[in-house]
This record gives C-alpha cells, sequence and structure tokens, in this order.
C-alpha cells in the first residue's frame, strides 16, 4: 500500500483520487514542485471540489471587497508553511498580479494588481484550498502597533536612563554639574515614557475606577504616578532620592507582558465577517439571472443546484435532492427533502436540483440570527474575575494602609524624612512582579499549548478551563466521529456491487459503503444514474443494480439503505456515527477531575438515549435547537456552574459563546471557532483532557509567580518602611523579583 | 566644557535613529506576521519562471 503523492491517505496508485492527481499536476506544471519536498505535513484529506468563482467577477462584488488595487482573502486549509509559500508562487503567477503574500499567522492572504478577484480565488481553490474575500476592519491591527511602538519608546528611554544612572550610582552623583545635568536629561528621557508609552496604564485605571472596580492597572498607575512626580518635584528642586531608571524599565518590562499575552489571543474578527465564509454570494433566480444573495427578498425563487449551498431560507417548491445540514444541526445523517419541505440557508444540497421559495431574506435568515446571537453572548458574558485583578485589589489596600502607618510614625520620629520614606515604601511595591506574573504565564502555557494543537484565546481562557465545574458536549463530532459508518459485518457478495455504484457518489452514505468495502478493486459500473434525494441506479457486470431509500425501493425490511439486484432486494444497511473509541475512557478521567458531564445534541432523543447508556454522563438531552443549547447553558450558569461548553457545529455558536469556556473541537467552522475560547486543532477527545492539564499547570505556576512577588514585598516594604530604601537599593531590587517570575514562567511544561 | 555635554546629546539622537528605524519596521507591517518568515528563508524561490498563467 503506498500513499497518495499529494494528501498523503492510503492509495492504491499514485494518486488517492482524480482530484489530488489534478492539484499535483498543476502543481509541477507551475514550476512549484519544491511544495513537495518542503511541506512538513500532508493535507490528510483530497481537496474539495473547486466551486465556481465566476461570480467573484461580477464589478459589484469585486467593488465589494477591492481595497485599492486588490483584494483581502481568508485561507482554509493551511497545514504547514509551504502552503503559504505555494499560494503565493502560484497566485503570484496570476496576469496582473503585482504581488501576493501570505500572512501564515492569521491564514489571510493579501493580492495587489490589476487582476480579477474571481480568478484569485479560481486559482487558490485549484490548489486544494478554499479562500474567502474579506473586507479588513481598518482597526485591524492598529492597536497592536501602537503597543510595539510604546514599548520601543520605554525600551529607548529605560536604556539612556539606566546608562545615566549608572553613572550616577558609580559616583557622578558628587560632582554638582554632572548630577544636575543627568537628572534633568533623566527627566526629558522619562516623559515620553510617562505620556505616550504608559497610555494603557493610565486608560485601564481610569476606567478601571470609573467602574468601581479594581484591576491590576491601579496599583501600577498608582506607583507610576507617585514615582514619577516626586521624582520630578526632588530634580527640580535638586535634592532628594530620584527614580527615574526605575519608572522606565518599570514601564518597558510590563509593557513586554502585554506584548506577549496579546500574541498569545492571536487575531479575532467579528462573527458576522466570519459568517460571510459561509454565505453564498450569488444566487440563481428560476429565470437562470443571478442576483447577489443580499438582493433577495420573500417570494423570489432560487434554484440550488449539486454542490451548491442554499442561499437563503425557504420552502422547496420543485425537485428533489439529500440536504447536508450538519453545519447548521449538527445532524450527519443527509436529510431528503421534496416539495413543501421548510429548507435552511447554508445547507449544501449533495445531490439534485431543486427550486425554492425564499421565505426570508439573508439579513433576517437563520444564519445571521445565528451570528447575532453570537455577538450578543459575547458581549453579555460575564468576564471572570480574575487571579492578578483579585490580588491586585488586597495588594493595593495593604500597600496604602502600610505607607499611611509608616508616614505617621515617621511623623514622630523624623519629620523632615516622613514623606520621603512613605513614598519610598509605595514605590518599592510598585507591583512589576504582581505585573508580569500573569502575563508571562499566559504567554508560555498558551504557546506550548498552541504547538500541541491546542489554541487558547488569551489568559482568560486559560484561566477559565480550571475553574469549569461542568462539561457540555455535543454528540456529533466531538463524541462521535462526524461520519457515518455501517452497522455490523455485511455481506461482502453485496457491499462489493452496492460500492461500485456509489463509487462516484459525494454522498455520506456512499462514503460509508466504501469505507465498510475497503480498498480491495471494484468492478467497473455502467449507466450510472443519479436519483436526487433517492438513491443511485448502475449496471454493474450485466446486473442491474439499485442503491437507495426506503422510499425508493418499497421492502419489508427495516433499514435506512437498501440494495436491489435485478429486481430482487438482496441486503439492507443501517448506518450509525460512531463513538470515538477514547470516548468512554477520557469521560470517565473527566468525571474523576470532579466534573459534570451533560451531552446536549440536535440530535434525535432515540439516538441520544442510546449514546448516554453507552458513556459516563450526568445527563442526556435531544432534539435541542441552538437556541435551546443556549438557555441550557445559560440556566447552569444561574445555578451557579461554570460550564464549558464542547461542540463544532453553527448550531453550537451561541452556546459556545455564552459558557463561560467554549471549546471549539477539530474541524470546527469559522463561525464556531470565532465564538470559542479555546480551539482544539487535532480530531477526538485526548486533546481536551490535555487542555486541562496544560490549564492546571499553568494555574499552578501562576500561584508561585504571586509568591514570588509576595515574598519580595515581604522583605522590600519593611526595609522601606525602615528608611533604608534609595534609588540604587530600588533599581536592583525590582529587576531580581522579575527575574524570578520570568525564570519561573518559562520553565518547560510537562 | 566637558566633552560629556556634546557626547549626551549624540548618544541620544543615535538612539532616536534606532527608534525612528524600528517605527518604520512597524509601519511597514514587519511584525504583522511572526510565524511566515522564519519558514520562508529556508524555501527556496521556484527554479523557473515559467510564462504567466493566463487568467
Amino acid at each position: 500500500m503506498s500513499s497518495c503523492r499529494h494528501c498523503g491517505l492510503p492509495a492504491k496508485a499514485e494518486f488517492c483520487c482524480p482530484g489530488c492527481e489534478s492539484v499535483y499536476q498543476l502543481v509541477t506544471s507551475l514550476g512549484l514542485g519544491d511544495y513537495y519536498r518542503n511541506r512538513t505535513e500532508a493535507p490528510g484529506a483530497p481537496p474539495e471540489p473547486v466551486p465556481s468563482s465566476a461570480h467573484y467577477d461580477r464589478p459589484d462584488l469585486q467593488a465589494l471587497y477591492a481595497d485599492g488595487p486588490g483584494f483581502h482573502l481568508l485561507l482554509d486549509g493551511l497545514h504547514c508553511a509551504a502552503c503559504a509559500w505555494l499560494i503565493e508562487h502560484a497566485v503570484e503567477r496570476l496576469e496582473g498580479v503585482e504581488s501576493a503574500r501570505v500572512n501564515y499567522a492569521t491564514s489571510r492572504l493579501s493580492v495587489s494588481g490589476s487582476m480579477s478577484l474571481g480568478a484569485v480565488v479560481a486559482a487558490v481553490g485549484a490548489l486544494g484550498y478554499r479562500a474567502t474575500p474579506y473586507r479588513p476592519d481598518g482597526r485591524e491591527g492598529h492597536s497592536d502597533r501602537t503597543l510595539l511602538r510604546r514599548m520601543a519608546v520605554a525600551g529607548f528611554a529605560a536604556g539612556n536612563v539606566m546608562l545615566l544612572a549608572a553613572a550616577l550610582y558609580s559616583g557622578a552623583s558628587q560632582d554638582e554639574v554632572f548630577s544636575r545635568l543627568f537628572h534633568v536629561a533623566s527627566l526629558v528621557l522619562v516623559l515620553p515614557v510617562i505620556f505616550y508609552s504608559a497610555i494603557p496604564f493610565w486608560q485601564g485605571a481610569r476606567n478601571a475606577l470609573s467602574q468601581r472596580v479594581l484591576t491590576m492597572d491601579v496599583p501600577i498607575a498608582l506607583g507610576l504616578g507617585v514615582t514619577f512626580i516626586t521624582s520630578t518635584i526632588d530634580t527640580l528642586r535638586d535634592q532628594g532620592p530620584v527614580y527615574f531608571d526605575t519608572v522606565a524599565m518599570f514601564v518597558f518590562v510590563l509593557l513586554i507582558g502585554r506584548y506577549l499575552e496579546r500574541l498569545a489571543r492571536g487575531r479575532v474578527g467579528s462573527a458576522l465577517e466570519r459568517l460571510l465564509a459561509l454565505q453564498v454570494q450569488i444566487a440563481t433566480l428560476e429565470d437562470g439571472s443571478e442576483v447577489p444573495t443580499a438582493e433577495l427578498r420573500p417570494g423570489m425563487r432560487v434554484q440550488v443546484g449539486p454542490a451548491g449551498r442554499l442561499p437563503a431560507d425557504g420552502t422547496v417548491v420543485a425537485g428533489q435532492a439529500y440536504l447536508d445540514e450538519a453545519m447548521l444541526t449538527g445532524e450527519s445523517r443527509p436529510r431528503a427533502v421534496a416539495p413543501g419541505d421548510r429548507v435552511m440557508g447554508g445547507s449544501l444540497d449533495l445531490d439534485g436540483l431543486l427550486l425554492v421559495e425564499v421565505t426570508h431574506s439573508a439579513a433576517e435568515g437563520i444564519l445571521t440570527a445565528l451570528a447575532r446571537r453570537v455577538e450578543e453572548a459575547q458581549s453579555r458574558r460575564a468576564p471572570l474575575q480574575r487571579l492578578a485583578d483579585k490580588a491586585a485589589r488586597r495588594f493595593l489596600s495593604v500597600v496604602l494602609s502600610l505607607s499611611a502607618v509608616t508616614l505617621a510614625l515617621w511623623m514622630m520620629y523624623d519629620p523632615a524624612r516622613a514623606l520621603e520614606v512613605a513614598v519610598s515604601v509605595l514605590i518599592i511595591t510598585c507591583p512589576c512582579a504582581l505585573g508580569l506574573a500573569t502575563p508571562l504565564v499566559v504567554a508560555v502555557a498558551t504557546g506550548r499549548a498552541a504547538s500541541r494543537g491546542l489554541l487558547f484565546r488569551g489568559g482568560e481562557a486559560l484561566e477559565a478551563c480550571r475553574a469549569i465545574t461542568t462539561v457540555v458536549l455535543d454528540k456529533t463530532g466531538t463524541l462521535t466521529e462526524g461520519r457515518l459508518t455501517l452497522v455490523g459485518q455485511p455481506d461482502r457478495r453485496w457491499l462489493r456491487l452496492a460500492a461500485a455504484v456509489e463509487r462516484c457518489n459525494p454522498h455520506p452514505v456512499g462514503l460509508a459503503l466504501l469505507r465498510a468495502w475497503g480498498d480491495e478493486p471494484l468492478p467497473a459500473v455502467d449507466q450510472l444514474e443519479s436519483l436526487p434525494g433517492l438513491g443511485v441506479r448502475a449496471v454493474v457486470e450485466g446486473r442491474s443494480v439499485v442503491v437507495g431509500s426506503p422510499r425508493l425501493i418499497p421492502a419489508e425490511l427495516e433499514s435506512q439503505v437498501l440494495v436491489q439486484v435485478d429486481g430482487q432486494v438482496v441486503a439492507g444497511y443501517d448506518l450509525t456515527d460512531e463513538l470515538r473509541p477514547e470516548a468512554r475512557e477520557v469521560l470517565e478521567r473527566m468525571r474523576a477531575r470532579g466534573l459534570k458531564l451533560i451531552l446536549a445534541s440536535g440530535d434525535r432523543s432515540s439516538n441520544v438515549e442510546e449514546v448516554a447508556r453507552r458513556l459516563p454522563l450526568d445527563e442526556a438531552y435531544g432534539s435541542l435547537l441552538p437556541e435551546d443549547k443556549y438557555v441550557l447553558v445559560r440556566r447552569l450558569q444561574a445555578s451557579g456552574e461554570r460550564v464549558a461548553m464542547v461542540g463544532d457545529g453553527v448550531n453550537d455558536a451561541p452556546a459556545l459563546s455564552a459558557a463561560t469556556l467554549g471549546i471549539a473541537v477539530e474541524n470546527g467552522t469559522e463561525l464556531t471557532c470565532e465564538a470559542a475560547g479555546l480551539v482544539l486543532r487535532r480530531p477526538g477527545l485526548r486533546p481536551l483532557e490535555e487542555a486541562f492539564g496544560l490549564a492546571e499547570q499553568a494555574w499552578e505556576r501562576l500561584i508561585v509567580n504571586l509568591g514570588v512577588a509576595l515574598t519580595y514585598n515581604c522583605i522590600a516594604i519593611p526595609s522601606a518602611m525602615a528608611g533604608l530604601v534609595s534609588p540604587l537599593v530600588a533599581a536592583l531590587a525590582m529587576p531580581v523579583s522579575s527575574l524570578a517570575v520570568v525564570l519561573n514562567s518559562v520553565r518547560r511544561f510537562r | 566644557m566637558n566633552v560629556i555635554f556634546y557626547l549626551l546629546p549624540l548618544a541620544i539622537v543615535l538612539a532616536l535613529v534606532g527608534l525612528a528605524g524600528f517605527f518604520w519596521a512597524v509601519s511597514d507591517g514587519q511584525f504583522e506576521d511572526l510565524e511566515g518568515p522564519r519558514w520562508r528563508v529556508l524555501f527556496d524561490q521556484p527554479a523557473s519562471q515559467p510564462e504567466r498563467r493566463a487568467s
């Protein structure tokens, strides 16, 4: 058994399917065969059929997405850096393209030149990736750049001020002229740090105070403000301790922490922007003319052919077909629809031609309603009270009262130095280590997780993961494989004929039969005829074979799929979506951790009960609509549970975004990943368990970090109260505590 | 006057040049993708640049 030269799946010949072969031919004919040598990972799946991209050449759609002389596209299916290389070079070969740049980190392609949008989408599609144009949000990336600039200014100032400070500490302060000069120069250098670099801390503190909560920003802003003001006054008076070096370094280090945390969060677009990827751009009307989907109105009739997605919600008027609604409902079995049935926008037509009367315009359809729900739930979710913020509150009250005590005691003992000493207490406790404790652990832990295929969206997700008490699981695609398999051991004699007939059918049932058959050769078929919504008919080895539903083949057998050979019903197959093999084991361990497990599925209740019998679950609910799942999550939260929701379908998206932690599993759609705080990029349930373990370790490390910061303060505060802290002591003590926090954070994770 | 009075501003001006360079790099988008470039250098340019494909 060899493997396919393109996708790497087992194949009998060089290629597993014509799709892979055509991609391979294209790549080598472009002179980009290096792709196959450079890639570190094969796609692992044949390319999807390339959907038509001609509609992107319409002037109205081109104008919608144009950004100067070019376009921006979201890419789907990138799996290693060689993919980015391949796409860039293939697109650059197109007529009129000036430059093509793939941002590997965010899976985005920017093209500039005079080419048409359709040509770019088609070229990327031909390579086996999917490209969807999007309109970049103007603010996107802007805040990252500003943060980098703030960091650079702080670093520049910190370097120079520390140089001057080193000269002062090593004796320059003895000379009156130099001392004056260096102090004034330091003041000038620190001004941009305070009035530009430190803006996030001022803003954070102001927001926190206006909302009457205490976050980490408040003690930081207080320390910064007090240190800067007293040092400035002392510089102008030309006497007393000056702490400018500490101020600059403090801001620089904290901004580095912020930046690392930002990197860990990744870039997030709006849910509605992502939704465009699911929506059809152009609908074909009854008379064959095309209109943008946005212009569809109730009452209009649209045509949908095989492999097309329905542009809007509606009712079938004519035609029969199987619809794949897995993305919307989570049901893996395709649904047969006939005239009179209601259908949902976004469902995939598997085989037949349908004429659908639109009942809701795209803006009122189910998909849009789901996306709205996601955005709403995200904005309403109460943020988890973060540990660092809790620590900040205690810390601030302790430091303020100790400063007051110091001031009072020194007033009795030496009134001249009282204020100076009280201020030094505030300065030395400047929570550098405390401010770094969380960002560093988050950055290291999320980076470590990402390399294992677990994508945490920032520190909130990491902290939430540890605090979870209840896990709500979706069935299809989460607990199960998300694809159909045959029940039992069928008679190979008939399976051979049935599989041969289904070989060219992209239908999930056909794929299930082919998988059950395996890799042995299949006989050739003649006169293949697809009966949309019913089944397939063909002639194999001179015998007439029909494979289809009971509606096509009336029989006494109670099976979902029947096989008829020469007019005789010879076999019936039942299909099921298999449970993942590790499901039981993993769920048992999660239960042993004290988690409550609840199954919530859009699937029929009978199927759900079947699963619930075989797995250690606390509760199980079937036939849930997306709205019901959302309500379930909120009800659990209202009863005091911290809920993690695990799911993959668009139908899970509202519940995912409402949950304390939304977890999207592998092959989740864009919208699902958008709604989730944690995305598992590897199949199965083991990554879920790993994520919980990693979050636990990160938490332990966070506690140690806070402990280090606390220990530092236990030594520093009494020294400051005793009046022993000079600018030199502060300049040495603060980096030491920060370094301890850094070292603890970057230790290897198990 | 001591040489330090010239050297100090000079050092700061030099550092400002570096800072300006960094600002330019940020505006140029060089920090947008920290993952791709480190792989990009490993891949050769395509050996042949055949005629442009008609779209």
